[in-house]
């Protein structure tokens, strides 16, 4: 099992000079200690126009300032959008490759396509299209790193034939990802043999069938790249401290806001309805009314790993049986707990919950 | 400071009209309607509009939307019906809602009924919705001229609507327990037919719907839908005055 930590980049209101500048530079000192305590990988997603929500709006720009403070750690797109309107495939490729250069070779492609009317339609993209254009960028994004030379004429991309550059380090290319969030959407990453990045409210026995789905789709996938990634990565909550009564009531505080936050965004199932989005995405999912007496409330969810270390340790054990390869971790949200907390929380998982999960385990009971 | 604090509404409570038909929660029965037609168009706004609107209980919706309803059905108490109604998308909390600023209705019984029992202070009107050959037209008129005509062209079908369409529960400014309240007025469907199009409009007379900074130019969708209605008896009150996170939702209770 490996860990890393996500980034959503959320910012408190006021959107103060010093505030945002806050929310990065503390979040690269928690990558830089990450890659000191051996997590494994950095993530950061894509989003634009999310107010408080996601101020990270340029990914490749943020984990191009994480690869050149730390050494070891990957550092992954989680995701880059696969929207014409927003970007094109040649562009994802160059940058990609050029970040893969500036890490020496630690860069890992996630896919995705957005989920909220305030992204599609800030950039009026074509709601109806975007499960298509992901599914050619996918497909013509690594061929653009391991061909020296590339053209294609697609449905929506084409481009005559030129060099892209630079080329990545890793050979033959970055390890490619999808976010899955709605229902199915694994099978969609298993069927491309990427890697399943699932974001979805962490609870263990929901994502049991869809890892074990994936696992067999993969089987006879045809993969987009020059190798399969079989990979699932559980994005996740961690708040490590030795109470862990004060923990889990910390936990709780971290997801409510990143609940009212969630809560914020406009699906794009209330505003363009389609085919192309039935189900909700992870943000509309974790709108609960709080304010709804009466209305059946969901139990916490069972992957979330709030605690002390033995509690959160056989938690970890529940996504290892369930499958899951690393978990990745949500550490804050608005700045909502004190940096020196969220360092703690790190440094106590890292010294008290790691070694139980590396290659050489320590053979400790963890109820006692 | 750069950019303001959480976004409220700022609009003044005393502007929003209210219904002056006491709420009537005794019947705790839902309305069904069978194959009621549903039309609804969604529309941006400018934040400053919406915030002007929307008083301090309420947060607008980012971006700021709102739409327009026409819903079109029979039922044994009112007979056949077209009720209209405009919404300020909002939220209290972290619940998506629309604050219904003005709604008609074209038969007086059932008038009557959805202000008795959901709160809605419609103006008795001409209100009519039709689906033709290429188009979904909805009207309203006012004082025999149109004030709203809007359609939705270029439709195609959307196929498993029951968990592809979403509509916000409404809220209706009216009189519950002798004070001003936010009634929610939320309904299950259950959907046989949605169609999504792109809106236009001939006529949208924002003067005479109370609020000049409404316009239609950045059309988001639109869809009819054949469903069957399950409206619910009223669950939920907002407080109007309080911001949401000292008011907010809370329940109805019944005697």
């Amino acid at each position: 099992m490996k860990f890393g930590l996500f980034y959503e980049l959320s910012t408190p209101r006021p959107f103060t000079t010093e505030n945002q500048r806050m929310v990065i530079e503390n979040a690269i000192e928690q990558t830089v200690l990450a890659d000191q305590l051996g997590f494994s990988s950095v993530w950061c997603v894509e989003h634009h126009f999310l107010e408080e929500y996601s101020h990270s709006s340029c990914p490749d720009m943020f984990l191009t300032a994480v690869a050149r403070e730390t050494k070891d750690i990957r550092v992954c797109f989680g995701i880059g959008t696969c929207v014409p309107a927003m970007h094109s495939p040649i562009r994802w490729a160059e940058k990609a490759a050029y970040l893969d250069m500036l890490s020496n070779g630690r860069v890992e492609f996630g896919t995705g396509r957005s989920s909220t009317w305030n992204e599609l339609g800030g950039f009026e993209a074509n709601v109806d299209d975007t499960k298509k254009s992901w599914d050619e960028y996918c497909r013509v994004i690594p061929k653009m790193w391991t061909q020296e030379r590339f053209s294609y004429k697609g449905n929506y991309f084409s481009m005559p034939e030129r060099c892209i550059l630079p080329k990545p380090v890793q050979e033959p290319h970055p390890p490619m990802w999808v976010a899955v969030t709605a229902p199915g959407t694994e099978l969609d990453a298993a069927d491309r043999g990427m890697g399943a990045l699932i974001l979805s409210i962490s609870d263990v026995e929901r994502n049991v069938p869809r890892i074990q789905e994936y696992r067999e789709h993969i089987k006879t996938c045809e993969p987009v790249g020059e190798f399969i990634n079989d990979q699932v990565a559980i994005a996740n909550w961690m708040y490590c401290h030795e109470d862990s009564e004060y923990a889990k009531q910390k936990g709780n505080e971290l997801i409510g806001t990143f609940g009212y936050m969630a809560g914020q965004t406009v699906e794009i199932s209330e505003a363009y309805p389609a085919n192309s989005y039935k189900a909700l995405g992870l943000l509309g999912s974790l709108r609960q009314d709080p304010n709804a007496p009466g209305d059946k409330k969901n139990p916490p969810a069972s992957g979330l790993c709030f605690g002390d270390p033995a509690t959160i340790i056989k938690t970890i054990r529940l996504w290892e049986e369930a499958g899951a390869d690393q978990i990745i971790f949500m550490v804050q949200a608005r700045e909502h707990l004190p940096q020196e907390e969220v360092l703690n929380s790190m440094r106590l998982f890292a010294e008290e919950v790691m070694p139980h999960f590396s290659e050489d385990e320590i053979p400790v009971a963890v109820n006692t | 400071m750069r950019y303001p604090e959480l976004l409220y509404g700022c609009g003044d409570p005393e502007t929003i009209p209210v219904s002056k038909t006491p709420l009537d929660v005794s019947d705790g029965s839902a309305i069904n309607i069978t194959n009621a037609e549903i039309f609804y168009t969604l529309y941006e706004l400018k934040m400053s509009v919406a915030k002007t609107i929307l008083p301090a209980s309420l947060h607008p919706s980012i971006p700021a939307l709102f739409s327009v309803t026409f819903v079109s059905g029979e039922h044994e108490i009112t007979g056949t019906f077209n009720l209209a109604y405009i919404g300020i998308a909002c939220r209290t909390g972290i619940k998506p809602r629309h604050l219904i600023i003005k709604s008609f209705c074209d038969n007086d019984t059932a008038l009557k009924l959805f202000a008795a029992r959901y709160g809605f202070n419609a103006s008795l009107a001409r209100v009519s919705c039709r689906e033709t050959y290429d188009r979904v037209n909805g009207k309203i008129y006012h004082e025999d001229q149109i004030i709203v005509d809007i359609s939705i062209g270029n439709c195609s079908p959307l196929v498993g609507s029951g968990g592809v369409v979403k509509y916000s529960p409404a809220l209706n400014a009216c009189l519950l327990d002798d004070q001003i309240k936010l009634v929610q007025f939320e309904a299950n469907y259950d959907f046989k037919t949605v169609i999504r199009g792109e809106p236009s409009d001939q006529i949208f007379d924002s003067r005479a719907l109370g609020h000049e900074g409404l316009n239609t130019h950045y059309p988001v969708a639109g869809t009819h839908a054949v469903a069957d209605v399950n409206l619910l008896p009223a669950r939920f009150q907002v407080d109007l005055v309080n911001p949401a996170e000292t008011g907010g939702a809370t329940k109805i209770t019944t005697a």
